[in-house]
C-alpha cells in the first residue's frame, strides 16, 4: 500500500467566492510540503479541508491511513487555550480529547526538548505570545499523528526555537515517516528540505 | 483507570476553570442564601392563610417554592452550560480542536455536561437541606437520595434541550432562544413558585405536556409525603424526553455539518 494522501477535484466556495477549483494533488508521507500563495489564495482553506475542519463542496480525500486519527493541526491562533488554567492542565485536557491512551510523558519530552519545562505550572495567560505559540505547536506534535499541519504557526517564535523546531520536524519526517504540511511567510526550513506547492 | 478516563478530565478541567473565577464561584453559593432568605420572608407574609392550593404541600410555601427554584436553577444551568461551553470555545478559538477530536463529538459534549450536572445536584441538595432546617421540616436521608434520583431521571429532557441550545449557538453564535424559551415555559407553567392548580384550566393543559411539571410533582410528592413508591408516567417521564433527545442529537449533528460546510465554526 502506498503511503500517501490523495486529494481529487476539490472545490470550495465561501459566499459564492470560489477559493479552490478542481484542486488535485498527491502528498507522500515522508515529505515536507510548503503551501504557497498570496493572501486569500486558499492556503488555510486547503489545510482545513485536509484536517476536516471544512467540508469541501465536492471532491474526495483518500489516504492509506485512518484520516481522523492521524492528522494534527496547529493553527495560527496561539491563544486557543484556557487562559486561567496552567500549561499542564491545558495540555492534559486537550490531548485527552484525542488519544484515549495518551501519556503525559510525551508532552514532558517535548517541553524538555524545547527547554520550556519550567512553564508547566505557569498560567497560560502569563505566557508570552511566542511561548503560547510553542505550547500550541506542542499540543499538535504530542498527538504523534502521521500528518502534521502547521498553518502560519511560526510568526511569534524566536530564532532558537525555530531552529529546534526545524530539526525536530525533519527528524519526524525522516525517522517517523511523517507528512508535514505548512504554510508560512517565515521560512523555518532551508529550501532543500521541502517541496513547494503553489496555489 | 480514573486517570485516563476522559469524563474525569473534563470534570476536573471544568471545575478548575470555574474555580479560577473565585468571586463568581463563591457568589453563586451566596446567591443561594439570598434566595432562601427572600422566600423565607415572602412565605411569612401569608403564613397564617391556609391556601387550598398548598394543602398537598403541608401549607409550607417556603419549602414548596425552594424546591421549585432549586429545580429551575439545576435545569437552567444544565441547559445553559453546553451553549456557554461552545460559545467560549468559539470565542477563544479551540472549537475546532473539540469538534475534530478523535472522540465522538456527542460523547465530548455529554462529558461537558457532567460537571454542571454534579454541581447542580449538589446545589439542589444544599437548597433542600437549608430549607428543611429553616422551616423546621426535617427530611430523612433517603429523601435526598430519592430527590437526586428524580433529578437524574428528569435530566434526560434537559439534556435534549441543552443540545438544541448548543446547536443554535454553534450556528448562530450569540442567539440562544431555546434556553430563553424553556426557562419561560417552565417558570410559568411547571409550578416553580406557585402550584399548577392556580392556573386556569386551559393553561394547566400546557403544564401537563411539559415533562418538568411531572418531575416537580414527583419531587414534591417524595419530599412532602415521603412517598417511597411513586408511579412512573412513561409518556412524560421517558417517552417525551427520549423523543426530544433524539431530535436534538439529529439537529446538533446537522449544525456540525453546517458549520463545516460554511466554515463558520470558529468565526465568532
Amino acid at each position: 500500500m502506498v503511503s500517501e494522501l490523495v486529494l481529487t477535484e476539490i472545490n470550495k466556495s465561501f459566499r459564492k467566492k470560489q477559493v479552490l477549483k478542481n484542486f488535485s494533488y498527491t502528498f507522500e508521507l515522508n515529505k515536507i510540503y510548503k503551501i504557497m500563495g498570496p493572501n486569500g489564495s486558499g492556503k488555510t482553506t486547503l489545510l482545513k479541508i485536509i484536517k476536516g475542519i471544512y467540508l469541501p463542496d465536492s471532491g474526495t480525500i483518500k489516504a492509506s491511513f485512518e484520516l481522523k486519527e492521524n492528522i494534527s493541526y496547529v493553527d495560527n491562533n496561539p491563544r486557543s487555550f484556557f487562559h486561567r488554567l496552567t500549561v499542564s492542565e491545558n495540555l492534559e485536557y486537550f490531548l485527552s480529547l484525542n488519544k484515549p491512551d495518551f501519556q503525559f510523558v510525551l508532552v514532558e519530552e517535548l517541553m524538555d526538548f524545547f527547554e520550556i519545562l519550567n512553564l508547566r505550572k505557569k498560567l497560560f495567560s502569563d505566557l508570552s505570545q511566542g511561548q503560547m505559540q510553542l505550547i500550541s505547536i506542542i499540543r499538535g506534535l504530542a498527538n504523534k499523528s502521521k500528518v502534521i499541519i502547521l498553518d502560519e504557526s511560526f510568526s511569534f517564535l524566536d530564532k532558537n526555537i525555530k531552529s529546534k523546531l526545524q530539526s525536530f520536524l525533519i527528524d519526524q519526517q525522516t525517522e517517523k515517516k511523517n507528512l508535514i504540511l505548512f504554510s508560512s511567510h517565515d521560512d523555518i526550513f532551508s529550501k532543500s528540505n521541502f517541496i513547494e506547492l503553489k496555489l | 483507570m480514573m486517570k485516563n478516563n476522559f469524563i474525569f478530565k473534563q470534570i476536573k478541567k471544568d471545575f478548575l476553570w470555574e474555580f479560577s473565577y473565585k468571586i463568581s464561584f463563591y457568589g453563586q453559593f451566596l446567591g443561594m442564601f439570598l434566595t432562601l432568605i427572600t422566600f423565607f420572608f415572602l412565605s411569612k407574609t401569608f403564613e397564617a392563610n391556609q391556601s387550598i392550593h398548598l394543602n398537598a404541600y403541608a401549607n409550607n410555601y417556603f419549602l414548596f417554592s425552594i424546591i421549585g427554584i432549586a429545580f429551575l436553577d439545576h435545569c437552567s444551568n444544565l441547559v445553559r452550560s453546553l451553549s456557554t461551553s461552545i460559545r467560549n470555545a468559539q470565542a477563544f478559538g479551540y472549537i475546532d480542536t473539540i469538534l475534530l477530536s478523535q472522540r465522538s463529538t456527542i460523547f465530548v459534549m455529554f462529558c461537558m455536561l457532567a460537571y454542571p450536572y454534579i454541581k447542580g445536584n449538589l446545589k439542589f441538595i444544599l437548597y433542600l437541606l437549608f430549607a428543611s432546617l429553616i422551616s423546621d421540616f426535617p427530611l430523612p436521608l433517603h429523601t435526598y437520595a430519592l430527590a437526586s434520583l428524580i433529578l437524574f431521571c428528569s435530566s434526560l429532557f434537559f439534556l435534549g434541550i441543552a443540545f438544541l441550545s448548543g446547536a443554535f449557538v454553534l450556528v448562530y453564535k450569540q442567539a440562544d432562544p431555546t434556553n430563553y424559551l424553556i426557562n419561560i415555559l417552565i417558570s410559568l407553567f411547571s409550578g416553580i413558585i406557585y402550584p399548577v392548580t392556580v392556573l386556569p384550566g386551559y393553561l394547566q393543559a400546557i403544564s401537563e405536556i411539559i415533562p418538568a411539571t411531572y418531575s416537580l410533582d414527583l419531587l414534591r410528592s417524595v419530599i412532602f409525603n415521603n412517598d417511597l413508591v411513586f408511579k412512573i408516567d412513561l409518556i412524560n417521564g421517558l417517552f417525551t424526553p427520549l423523543i426530544i433527545v433524539i431530535i436534538s442529537l439529529i439537529v446538533f449533528n446537522f449544525a456540525i455539518t453546517k458549520v463545516k460546510k460554511d466554515g463558520s465554526s470558529g468565526k465568532y
